[in-house]
């Protein structure tokens, strides 16, 4: 099913630009052949997977889609508007490699659509390195034998060189080169599209680099009302009184820096600057939010973190996941050092950066044992120590070494470690990652996790237990959604949420937009503190000139999570999949509390009911699928006898 | 010729301007929430190439953002090199350094002659119209400038003189 043309659309460009790196040839496909139903990014991304990449392909077959698409409200001034959702055959999953998403911010993706174009779509593979020049609305597939090699940094300052210091460039290091399982696509100092490691899909079609340049901008349909929308809009929309204004920071070695265009500063994302060291003095390159390396001090932290930038290597999981079970791995007596590099038997801020640049470079390259820490942490535990390495991977990875994710759970909204929610509130967080197809952490959870961790009163919020239940009610029709006494019953209390977050996440990397800032739940503004739950609709509408209600922009952000879900039912994902992330919840929080496995397969019960899906297969039903207005997919399935 | 000297001549004697844009630097985020917002009231888009303000960021030098806003110089370079009659002129109400884009020609003495306009972003060429467009303190607009109302830092400020 797919949505009429319409003429000259604003907020879209129009255009899907595809390039085919076997012949070397260009094209451009109607971005309206999808825009209606599935809005843009990560929606789209799922569309055009499920007609093109069929499920016998693997990451690195020329036949795998390459996909970086903008939304409609990519590059205009809706809060928080630059950024983009990749899409592919992500390499880094596990146990088998499939479908999987990532997002990116930075300034490449809203010159994407200043060029002309609202994603690209690369399939096969070149025969020799090349990378892409686009400029406002044409490409030039050109030679990179002179950039396979060369660290990201280098990179991107050579095609600033060659086609002016506002071209913007998104490239791949030498990780990704080399297929590295953990190799992300970078632009900017640090932006990267990290999960899935699809800057190894990258490598393996010999694509170096994509450079953009573009001046034709994004058209708005009301300019109007939509200015005032996105000026309206301000921090006081999200997080409770006491956290007032954000600050710049007075520090002379930070600097406040938006990692995403028209950000109002939310999160207030802190660059390191000024810092004095053996590496690139002074480079803007080491965010203080989400990610670090535990270092004896900020000079170390800083070489580590921009080694990590050049290499393209991923945040998460290198600090978290690789050294992590390396670090248990060691404690064991598995392993002693890389190199002559002893390995600690704990990372913490006694990690010499010596161990961090020496275990990066051997992944890097591949060098020894990097070559097989090169595939992921899950597949390497398979493979050295005589597997003996593989009872550490549950405790990093959720669900490994069984589920179908093989993702560092960089952030599991668990507990009370790093802004988690504590139980019961974690509930939702575990049903989110049960049902997701990766780790959701940077994209789904904060939604929910967030609100909880600041507006309670009883954790220095000022919302009541009464009025979080009346918030509750309001925004996911149960009122036990916030309410820390209700946990397994009645079940539509955690389910609801979790559900109402998942599609909302859908809607949100398909605008695309961050997720650190919408769906706007609370709000200072009004008087019973429910937010702004229309405004991506609202935002969608003024730029666009198309009316979407809140109501059909959420049917999408369901269609999309439903396609997501056939995507898995074609790997063969069944309910006993979803199951297998259990375990990982079992093991106690840092109160002592852990998942109840039989009241939370009641929970499970539920969800599958609410959303439509078999409670048997966990599989979307026939009448589900139509009722999207997904009849094909639902005819596939049927054809594949996958349809309950 | 005659003629034009002496509006060029004329036009020597310029009013000071009311107000001027000033830019701390240090507090930017390089969000470009400022050129977004102009070009989306001038122009109807969201397009920073066509904003009469630049944020410019090498994410490779190290640097804080460099802001580039045109100061309404008391001894305007550009409106003294624009050799048509009427094209180049100072608003009333704000004293901001205008173009008439009915007159504009398109010669580009005005963007070479402005010697903050390295990077073309002060004095800019609008290629649809072929005409060139600068910062005019948003001199239609109620609230004054709207770039300083964009930010959500508070990095641009309106200065009265």
């Amino acid at each position: 099913m797919r949505g009429g043309k319409t003429h000259k659309p604003c907020g879209w460009t129009g255009k899907i630009l595809r390039v085919d790196l076997t012949t070397g040839t260009v094209r451009e496909d109607d971005t309206m052949t999808y825009g209606r139903h599935y809005i843009g990014g990560r929606g789209i991304n799922a569309r055009i997977a499920w007609e093109e990449i069929p499920p016998e392909v693997g990451p690195f077959d020329p036949e795998n889609r390459l996909m970086l698409m903008a939304g409609p409200l990519t590059g205009t001034l809706a809060p928080s508007s630059g950024r983009l959702t990749v899409g592919g055959i992500a390499p880094q999953m596990y146990p088998t490699s499939r479908y999987s998403r990532s997002g990116m911010g930075g300034r490449w993706p809203s010159e994407l659509k200043y060029a002309g174009y609202d994603g690209v779509v690369i399939q096969g593979k070149a025969e020799k390195p090349v990378y892409l020049w686009v400029h406002n609305g044409e490409t030039e597939v050109r030679d990179a034998g002179h950039l396979w090699g060369l660290d990201i940094f280098a990179t991107i300052r050579a095609l600033m060189n060659t086609h002016g210091d506002e071209a913007k460039v998104a490239c791949i290091g030498p990780a990704g080169e080399r297929l590295v399982h953990v190799a992300v696509i970078q632009n900017d100092s640090e932006s990267a599209a990290g999960q899935g490691a699809f800057g190894a899909v990258m490598g393996s079609k010999n694509l170096k680099a994509i450079a953009v340049r573009g001046t034709m901008g994004v058209k708005v349909a009301r300019p109007g009302p939509f200015l005032s929308m996105c000026l309206s809009v301000d921090r006081r929309g999200i997080v409770p009184p006491k956290m007032g204004p954000p600050k710049p920071s007075p520090s002379p070695y930070e600097h406040v820096q938006a990692c995403s265009l028209a950000c109002r500063a939310f999160c207030v994302t802190t660059f390191r600057k000024n810092i004095p060291g053996r590496v690139y003095p002074g480079l803007n390159s080491g965010q203080c939010h989400c990610f670090g390396f535990p270092a004896a001090s900020l000079e170390e932290d800083f070489e580590a973190r921009v080694t990590l930038s050049k290499y393209g290597l991923n945040g998460f999981d290198v600090p978290y996941g690789i050294a992590r079970w390396l670090a248990m791995c060691a404690k064991d007596g598995l392993i002693t050092d890389l190199d002559g590099e002893p390995v600690p038997q704990w990372i913490d801020r006694k990690t010499p950066s010596r161990f961090w640049l020496t275990l990066m470079r051997k992944i890097a390259y591949r060098e020894g044992i990097g070559d097989i820490l090169a595939e992921g942490t899950c597949r390497a535990a398979d493979r050295l120590f005589d597997g003996k390495g593989r009872r550490f991977l549950d405790a990093i990875y959720p669900g490994a070494p069984e589920a179908p994710l093989g993702q560092v759970g960089h952030w599991d909204g668990h507990g009370t470690w790093a802004g988690a929610p504590p139980f019961p509130h974690w509930l939702v967080s575990v049903l989110i990652w049960t049902f997701d197809t990766r780790d959701p952490g940077s994209d789904t959870l904060h939604a929910y996790t967030n609100r909880i961790q600041s507006w309670p009163v009883e954790r220095g919020g000022i919302l009541t237990r009464s009025q979080m239940r009346e918030v509750g009610k309001k925004v996911y029709g149960t009122e036990g959604a916030f309410d820390p006494e209700v946990s397994y019953e009645p079940a539509s209390a955690k389910v609801l949420p979790a559900i109402w977050h998942t599609d909302r996440a859908c809607v949100v990397s398909s605008l695309v937009v961050c997720e650190q800032f919408f769906p706007q739940v609370l709000s200072e503004y009004t008087e019973d503190h429910v937010g702004d739950l229309a405004l991506e609709s609202k935002l969608l509408s003024g730029a666009t000139g198309i009316d979407v209600s809140m109501a059909e922009l959420d049917k999408a952000g369901e269609r999309i999570f439903n396609l997501e879900r056939a995507i898995e039912v074609r790997y063969g994902r069944t309910r006993k999949d979803d199951e297998k992330m259990i375990a990982y919840y079992e093991q106690p929080d840092d109160k002592g509390i852990v998942l109840n496995r039989e009241k939370y397969l009641g929970l499970m019960d539920e969800y599958y009911k609410v959303r439509g899906w078999d409670p048997q297969t966990g599989r979307p039903t026939r009448e589900k699928l139509k009722e999207l207005g997904m009849h094909d997919v639902a005819a596939e399935l049927d054809r594949r006898g996958s349809i309950p | 010729m005659a003629e034009t000297r002496s509006a060029a001549l004329r036009d020597l004697r310029v009013r000071e301007p009311r107000s001027v844009i000033v830019v701390n630097r240090g507090l930017c985020s390089g969000c470009l929430c400022c050129q977004l917002a102009c070009s989306l009231f001038h122009e109807g888009e969201c397009n920073p190439a066509l904003a009469r303000l630049d944020v410019f960021h090498d994410p490779l030098a190290g640097m804080d953002n460099v802001i580039e806003v045109c100061k309404q110089c008391l001894a305007p370079s550009c409106l003294h090199a624009c050799s048509v009659p009427g094209a180049f002129g100072v608003d009333e109400a704000t004293g901001a350094r205008v173009i008439d884009e009915e007159k504009c020609v398109g010669c580009g003495q005005c963007a070479k002659a402005c010697p903050l306009n390295d990077r073309g972003t002060i004095l800019r060429y609008h290629p649809g119209r072929k005409v060139y467009v600068k910062c005019d303190l948003c001199r239609e607009r109620e609230g004054g400038p709207l770039c300083v109302e964009a930010c959500p830092w508070g990095a641009l400020e309106v200065s009265n003189t």
